[in-house]
């Protein structure tokens, strides 16, 4: 199943449970169009029903937001393998020229450009 | 898809057939070409010592016509003996880009195994033994480097499996990123968190190029990849889980020495943001 197919399978099961909230609490009556039903609303639980798609949003948007942030705080690093990579690179570089591949001149050329 | 028929003259190397090709897509990387090459032959030698295991490993170089000395310095290591059969210099006409240098290098591949990585020493050749020994622990299909796993994750469902992780804490070397500014991570964070909600991947690090593919897996992806750049990274991975491939990730560490001259632009950001959008679509 393609992920557009999953988001909108769980954005329609979402919006039925709403929908069925909004019925089952008298939030939504039938009789009336939903701009009615919406702006008629006066008690606080309609009120949250009404307000809950955008509750979740903020609520997603809070925890992302907090993710993202902790995320960036514990990015893992690696100065110790940063360190050590430089003892290779002149290791190497020195083997480099007893195999003939460069002269010492050209190793210090290179890595000064 | 038909693949180029190339003249195979060597199957084996001192008579042992070859299990992985290392493919390296290089340009102006005179230097550490040379280097990284002596660091992999160094990491291979002491793989095949500590397990007295004879490990028979080939290096594939696809050079986009550099402007230096890099394929005459690849000439240079290959008159040398030990290593005339372990290096191959496969060059092209100009910068045909890295998918394409990956086609390139695996029409040549006589591995059972490719490995793709950087050639500016950001990746580790140190860490090819543990994609070899991920790989075979589980006969996994693809065995993916990531930048990320060391870290504590806040959401489980972004962390892969308790025996990557205790494989990390075992492991002697440090896991991570080494020279990103907070900018940086905070793009690539967020650059993750968006495609994890968007593609669901099931990895953690979707951009990531250092990895090891089965080559008839990697034969069976490469030739339908639509993406360049990061996307093309993310795009395999992602149809490899969704095609029902084993996918494994091994902690690595990266050593960004070119970030302060390449930083990420506005248009680097756009086509990443395309890309995904186009692969939410597709996948």
């Amino acid at each position: 199943m393609r992920r557009i197919h999953q988001l909108g399978i769980t954005f329609t099961v979402f919006l039925a449970v709403w929908v069925s909230l909004l019925h089952q609490s008298g939030a939504l009556k039938s009789n009336k169009s939903v701009l009615h039903n919406f702006f008629d609303t006066t008690s606080p639980l309609h009120v949250f029903l009404w307000c809950l798609p955008l509750i979740c949003i903020v609520v997603f948007a809070i925890y992302s937001l907090v993710h993202i942030i902790y995320s960036v705080m514990y990015f893992p690093t690696c100065p110790k393998a940063a360190e050590m990579l430089k003892r290779d690179m002149k290791r190497t570089q020195k083997e480099l020229v007893k195999l003939g591949v460069f002269t010492p001149k050209q190793i210090k050329e290179m890595n000064s450009s | 898809t038909t693949t180029t028929t190339t003249t195979k003259t060597k199957k084996k190397i001192n008579g042992r057939d070859i299990e992985y090709s290392i493919i390296i897509p290089t340009y102006n990387e005179q230097l550490n070409i040379a280097m990284l090459f002596t660091l992999i032959v160094e990491a291979m030698e002491k793989e095949i010592k500590d397990r007295n295991k004879n490990i028979s490993y080939e290096v594939i170089v696809v050079d986009d016509n550099s402007q230096d000395q890099t394929q005459h310095v690849i000439r240079k290591l290959q008159k040398i003996e030990k290593y005339k059969d372990i290096l191959c210099l496969k060059p092209r006409k100009g910068k045909l880009g890295l998918g394409s240098a990956y086609i390139h290098g695996l029409h040549f591949a006589r591995g059972q195994f490719v490995i793709i990585m950087d050639a500016d020493l950001s990746h580790n050749p140190k860490a090819i033994p543990e994609f070899i020994r991920k790989q075979e622990e589980g006969d996994y299909d693809v065995v993916t480097g990531t930048r990320y796993l060391a870290s504590p994750s806040f959401s489980s469902s972004f962390r892969i499996n308790n025996s990557s992780n205790k494989a990390n804490k075992n492991k002697k070397e440090e896991c991570g990123v080494y020279g990103w500014d907070t900018r940086r991570k905070l793009t690539s964070r967020v650059a993750n968190y968006l495609a994890h909600i968007l593609l669901n991947p099931g990895v953690s690090d979707l951009t990531g190029s250092f990895r090891l593919y089965r080559k008839s897996t990697f034969q069976a992806l490469v030739n339908t990849m639509q993406s360049v750049g990061y996307v093309f990274q993310m795009e395999i991975i992602v149809r490899a889980k969704k095609g029902g491939f084993k996918v494994a990730e091994v902690p690595i560490s990266f050593v960004d020495r070119v970030y302060g001259s390449s930083k990420l632009g506005a248009s680097e950001i756009i086509g990443y943001l395309s890309g995904l959008v186009r692969l939410f679509f597709s996948v």
